[in-house]
């Protein structure tokens, strides 16, 4: 890309969203032409995605072969399928788009984020979306492919459910960019601390069941103060037709909120950012 | 002038050092030590407790799901706990980078078994994780001991500790070989990722294996993961007996060795083609 499209007369960055949708596709073309190297790795990574979606899909199919007639704390065996479709999906999008974070505890260790101060625009973007995932792609694929059949089978999803999947899918690319980027803020605090990886492990374990499992005051947590459940939980009652306008309005502003409150925590974080950092 | 090689060190000595060294590398920073090391494990059977628990809601007091009740689940979650924190994991060994930025050339010049310092991971690991799940055991039995999982007798307990601890030297040599794979593929990361999966689920960290479907059960209680992991368990609740132990014993012993003669010769032939410049 070069720079003409990237910085401004007198040095201001342009940032608009055409800045955005520019350099996203040259992540997405280097991501290609680097998978194009590790061929058995692309594979590897794709096969051990949908291992990761089968395992998943299993263990609530057995859950729900106990006897007939069970539920988990009022989600019904075809309300989980649509459920994990949309956590698979926004799990993909991650993977997709956002694999670098993986990375971030390392890279502010060696001073890596030196070159992305330079550079127009802001870091969390550039340094966030940097490894376009190929393979993510395809399993972005593969867990339509459930969210479709989910869809399909289950009783109550109609053309409102349709409408509203922009929606849902929105919600849920928004709300998995501003925990990565607040995860990662949470390293200039505490470098070596591998607090990225570990957060975004445990709160996706968390995320990848309803919300509704868990107790009244956790999942008040869970829903309001760090929104685990724009990821997979609000988008799939959002289908599923059990949120109103209203509260889906509010909750759009709490996501919304949020990921502001992650990009001002990762700029203050930067402020203290000197370089090499071990 | 030629001079004639450094005699080998002793593998016991040389390990014990490079474990000391291992041991201190872990503990250098603390924040990460917790979040790596005391947290490690925690989370999964704590999330798996409030399925079964909405699950168990739904299907009414007292209820028996294929054999197991809730509070005899709770028990077992309370031992994965503690069992799953003792096996190996595949965050512990970095061999695969190693060879693929070519750094394994310099230990090959020196007078030691590369494998030394791979065992010495596997030694700190246990140690340091044996010490973090005692903890963990005393806390949880100091917190709720009505729920917590207290082994039937001492036999029971030096049974599970024998599965657990061969399950994990099984676990070990699998990541091992994996990484060994890195001579042939580069990058293995997705395929040791892949493993901890099957691991995983193979062994019972989700749900008790005895509760999946007969069918799936009976394929799964012949693979070491099962013996690893939620055999113990049952183990130290009175579930299985001695002659299950000496039964999981035996498969775990035959996976080591398979896994030990396959380790040897990648490792051999993989040095045969070891560039030793990396990527």
């Amino acid at each position: 890309m070069s720079r003409r499209h990237a910085v401004k007369v007198g040095g201001e960055s342009d940032t608009g969203l055409g800045f955005y949708v520019r350099v996203a596709r040259q992540y997405a073309r280097i991501g290609w032409i680097r998978k194009s190297q590790f061929r058995w790795e692309f594979v590897n990574q794709v096969v051990m995605d949908l291992l990761y979606y089968l395992s998943f899909v299993l263990t609530f199919e057995i859950l729900y072969g106990f006897r007939e007639g069970l539920t988990l704390a009022g989600w019904t065996r075809a309300d989980i399928l649509v459920f994990l479709g949309l956590t698979f999906l926004s799990d993909a999008f991650m993977m997709t788009w956002l694999g670098q974070s993986w990375h971030f505890g390392d890279d502010l260790k060696a001073g890596n984020l030196d070159a992305f101060r330079l550079r127009p625009g802001p870091v969390w973007f550039t340094y966030t979306f940097q490894r376009f995932s190929p393979e993510g792609l395809m399993n972005l694929f593969a867990a339509a492919g459930l969210f479709v059949y989910g869809a399909w089978a289950h009783p109550d999803v109609g053309w409102h459910g349709i409408a509203t999947l922009p929606l849902a899918l929105g919600m849920a690319a928004v709300g998995q960019v501003a925990l990565v980027v607040l995860f990662q803020s949470l390293e200039f605090w505490a470098v070596n601390a591998d607090l990225s990886r570990f957060f975004g492990s445990v709160f996706s374990q968390i995320a990848d069941r309803p919300l509704d499992v868990y107790p009244r005051l956790m999942k008040r947590f869970f829903v309001w103060v760090l929104p685990l459940g724009a990821l997979s939980w609000f988008p799939t009652g959002l289908v599923l037709g059990h949120h109103s306008a209203v509260a889906t309005a509010l909750y759009v502003g709490v996501v919304a909120l949020f990921l502001g409150a992650a990009l001002v925590a990762f700029r203050a974080g930067m402020r203290r950012y000197e370089s090499a950092m071990s | 002038m030629m001079t004639a090689p450094a005699p080998a060190r002793p593998f016991g000595r040389l390990l014990v050092r490079a474990t000391a060294y291992e041991l201190r590398k872990q503990v250098a920073f603390r924040v990460g030590f917790l979040v790596r090391e005391v947290s490690h494990g925690i989370v999964e059977p704590l999330v798996m407790l409030w399925v079964f628990w909405a699950l168990y809601d739904s299907a009414g007091e007292g209820a028996v799901l294929r054999g197991w009740t809730f509070p005899a689940l709770v028990q077992y979650l309370a031992g994965l706990l503690v069992v799953r924190k003792v096996v190996f994991h595949n965050r512990a060994l970095d061999l695969s980078t190693q060879i693929f930025e070519g750094r394994v050339t310099k230990y090959l010049v020196m007078p030691m078994d590369y494998f030394v310092l791979a065992v010495a991971r596997f030694t700190q690991y246990t140690l340091l994780q044996l010490g973090i799940a005692v903890v963990t055991w005393c806390i949880g039995a100091a917190l709720a001991p009505e729920h917590w999982l207290f082994p039937v007798s001492w036999g029971a307990l030096c049974g599970a500790l024998a599965l657990v601890l061969l399950g994990s030297w099984c676990c070990f040599l699998l990541y091992y070989v994996l990484n060994a794979l890195a001579f042939w593929l580069d990058v293995v990361w997705s395929l040791l990722v892949m493993a901890w999966f099957v691991v995983s689920f193979a062994g019972g960290a989700v749900m008790p294996v005895s509760q999946m479907p007969p069918a799936l059960f009976r394929v799964l209680e012949w693979g070491f993961p099962y013996w690893a992991i939620s055999a113990p368990i049952e183990v130290l609740m009175g579930r299985l007996g001695a002659a299950d132990v000496v039964r999981g014993l035996a498969i775990l012993a035959a996976t080591a060795a398979g896994l030990e003669v396959l380790r040897r010769v990648l490792w051999r032939r993989g040095l045969a083609r070891y560039a030793g410049v990396g990527m």
